[in-house]
């Protein structure tokens, strides 16, 4: 009751003050004011639309319009350029290089190590091989001068000289070919053919110098190259000895 | 006054249509939004602060400022809202830099009060009365609290809700209903007072 009989007092004192109020003379803007602003507003505008004219008139060049897109097409192109300039470089730096590559595993390892032992041992077994087959060369060439000499001895001497050793072979085979030649000649001595004795004892003399040589240190000789040394003496002084 | 504005938006384009109007290019869009607030954005100034000449340079200011904000302009608040905001803004920043009692309005026209009191018994009748307080509501109004007076001003000059005007002076409801109760009575107290000083009951 209070509240309304308040509200209502409270709209008649607004409309008493209200009232007052609109008897008052309502000030206005001089009008000089008003064309100020409205000058203004106009203004405004036409730099406004002044200023889209231009913009519309003075577009952006393609290049300020699409800067990141141009730059990076730009780049990619000198990127491609410069691989297809290198390319030889270029297969060469990807290609796989054990150089580079991660540390194996200790198993890898072992593998590697394995591998690598097999390696070693293929190429051992490669070297003996070819030294074999060197070897079986020379033996066959060896053979054929042999065959040569043969010509030139008799038929019976040339049945032994057929197991006869090789005059190129190593040295711990030499000797063994030099017994051969020594008992060859021992041969010749003992059936009295002193002129192939006398033209293998030259070969030998050519083939095995520290046999002719007559002041060789002994020391430097091993043992079997004395006895050798010592026997081809004996049957070169026999040989000798038969010619007069 | 407020009623004949709502009326010519119901007939015309609305407050915020002008504006995009005009921020579109027509230039008669904003002519007819200037003419439908100026007298009521002249006096929010005029009877707050007393000085025309301040008064017309913030007015100035207020319209300067709406035009150059037409390109950004965005209708989602009222037109009104966002005008009188403005001017709100500016006149805070005008009181800021100035003392309060430069606020009081000192308005030339306080001599229709002498005017007043020596016509008074020349004319008795209840017009002639009414037309008297009328001038004494003036000087009462210059009288106000400042921020009671903007309150009392926008309500009685643009109709305004508290609500609107809570929202144009960022304070809340009950503080702006209460500003406008205080105002309303203030302005009655102060005109019966100055009415019983002149001799009358």
């Amino acid at each position: 009751m209070s509240n309304s009989s308040s509200s209502a007092d409270e709209r008649a004192l607004q409309q008493e003050v209200l009232a007052w109020y609109h008897q008052q003379a309502l000030e206005v803007p001089p009008q000089q004011l008003d064309q100020d602003i409205l000058q203004l507003a106009q203004t405004h505008l036409a730099e406004m639309h002044q200023s889209k004219i231009t913009a519309v008139e003075a577009p952006s060049s393609v290049w300020r319009r699409h800067p990141w897109a141009l730059s990076s097409a730009a780049s990619l192109v000198l990127v491609v350029g410069l691989l297809v300039l290198n390319r030889p470089q270029v297969e060469d730096a990807l290609a796989p290089s054990p150089m580079v590559m991660s540390a194996p595993a200790p198993q890898t390892m072992a593998r590697m190590a394995d591998t690598e032992a097999m390696q070693s041992l293929n190429m051992q077994t490669e070297a003996v091989a070819e030294h074999k087959r060197q070897t079986e060369m020379q033996q066959a060439k060896a053979a054929l001068g042999a065959t040569e000499q043969q010509d030139a001895i008799s038929p019976a001497i040339a049945a032994r000289s057929m197991n006869a050793p090789r005059l190129s072979e190593p040295a711990e085979i030499n000797q063994v070919s030099l017994t051969e030649y020594l008992h060859r000649l021992q041969v010749l001595i003992e059936a009295k053919e002193t002129g192939q004795a006398f033209v293998l004892e030259q070969k030998l003399l050519k083939d095995y110098p520290y046999l002719a040589v007559k002041d060789v240190d002994e020391a430097q000789l091993i043992e079997s190259q004395q006895v050798l040394r010592l026997e081809f003496k004996k049957l070169q002084q026999q040989l000798h000895q038969l010619a007069k | 006054m407020a009623l004949a504005i709502a009326q010519l938006s119901n007939h015309e384009h609305s407050d915020e249509q002008l504006m995009l109007c005009y921020a579109k290019g027509d230039s008669k869009a904003f002519e007819q939004l200037y003419l439908k607030h100026k007298g009521a954005l002249y006096r929010y100034f005029v009877r707050q602060l007393g000085d025309k000449q301040l008064a017309e340079d913030l007015y100035q200011e207020t319209w300067g400022r709406v035009i150059r904000a037409a390109a950004n302009y965005e209708a989602s608040a009222k037109f009104t809202t966002w005008l009188y905001r403005i001017a709100h803004n500016l006149l805070i920043d005008h009181v800021r830099a100035v003392k309060p009692v430069d606020l009081v309005a000192t308005d030339e026209d306080d001599a229709g009060l002498d005017t007043f009191v020596a016509g008074e018994q020349d004319k008795p009748d209840v017009q002639w009365q009414e037309a008297q307080k009328s001038l004494l509501l003036k000087t009462c109004i210059a009288l106000l609290p400042q921020v009671q007076k903007e309150a009392f001003i926008l309500n009685i000059e643009m109709g305004f809700t508290a609500a609107i005007i809570s929202d144009i002076a960022g304070v809340t409801l009950e503080a702006t209903k209460s500003r406008i109760r205080y105002a309303y009575q203030s302005l009655k107290d102060c005109v019966s007072a100055k009415w019983q000083e002149a001799g009358h009951e």
